[in-house]
């Protein structure tokens, strides 16, 4: 008995050891379960509480996104304002140039006699005109 | 002076119904100082075709085939031979020969009768 009493006695001091790692691993289990990665700084296991977003650390306030946004909308309004300013400055100077370039030309046509030789001299034209005109037309080209 | 007026005026005188365009081309056709302006209204005249504008152009001495120039009596001439219708012309040219008092114009119009005679 005494013989194997030693050998019984590192047996169970062999399993009290085991069961002992056993229930500390359980507990760091316990303890990694809302940390899923088992992140380590300087050996010591970080908590899930140690992080902390950094999203919702930079992200502003409701009020400010408000303000924010009416200001983009301001800002966008205003460009759209301009530019429509500009469309519509545009469209009336090329419509004054326009109406000048017509006015001009209706002044050239009023103040230039055009005179279309082809169609005042054409022979089928001429014959159906009273003599007393051709006569008239003769004498003015002999110079008589 | 435009000569492409003057040719049309004269042109359209010449297709004219109104008697009055025989007038106007001899007043101021026939009569005019430039042969080229005579050649186009003794022309113009013969093709009329008519009594009265084939006797402007036959009978009248320095008109028609009696014209002083030779390039516009010549003109005349070819336009006498031209003509369709022979009749009206071949007659006044016989009056002429006989009829007329001046011995040039009789002489002048016997010969554009021979030579009508024989291109007909």
């Amino acid at each position: 008995m005494q013989k194997i009493s030693p050998l019984r006695a590192s047996v169970a001091k062999a399993f009290n050891d085991f069961k002992a790692n056993r229930a500390k691993k359980a507990q760091n289990n316990e303890n990694l379960h809302t940390n899923p990665f088992g992140i380590t700084f300087k050996g010591v296991l970080l908590q899930s509480d140690v992080f902390e977003s950094s999203t919702a650390a930079q992200k502003p306030a409701l009020k400010d996104r408000i303000t924010s946004g009416t200001k983009m909308l301001a800002s966008a309004w205003v460009g759209t304002i301009n530019k429509l300013n500009s469309m519509k400055s545009a469209a009336i100077s090329f419509g004054r140039k326009i109406k000048e370039t017509t006015k001009n030309t209706i002044d050239m046509l009023n103040n230039t006699n055009v005179e279309f030789d082809i169609f005042k001299y054409n022979v089928s034209r001429l014959q159906k005109q009273p003599v007393s005109e051709l006569e008239q037309m003769f004498r003015k080209e002999l110079g008589v | 002076m435009n000569n492409r007026r003057i040719k049309n005026i004269i042109e359209a005188l010449a297709r004219h119904n109104d008697e009055d365009s025989i007038r106007v081309l001899d007043e101021l056709g026939t009569n005019c100082p430039i042969d080229e302006i005579r050649e186009m209204t003794s022309k113009a005249l013969i093709k009329k075709n008519t009594h009265k504008s084939l006797e402007t152009v036959i009978v009248n001495k320095g008109k028609g085939i009696n014209d002083l120039s030779a390039r516009v009596a010549m003109s005349a001439i070819n336009e006498l031979l031209a003509l369709k219708d022979k009749t009206e012309a071949i007659k006044i040219l016989d009056d002429t020969i006989n009829l007329h008092s001046e011995k040039d114009v009789q002489d002048t119009a016997r010969s554009v009768k021979a030579l009508m005679s024989f291109s007909s």
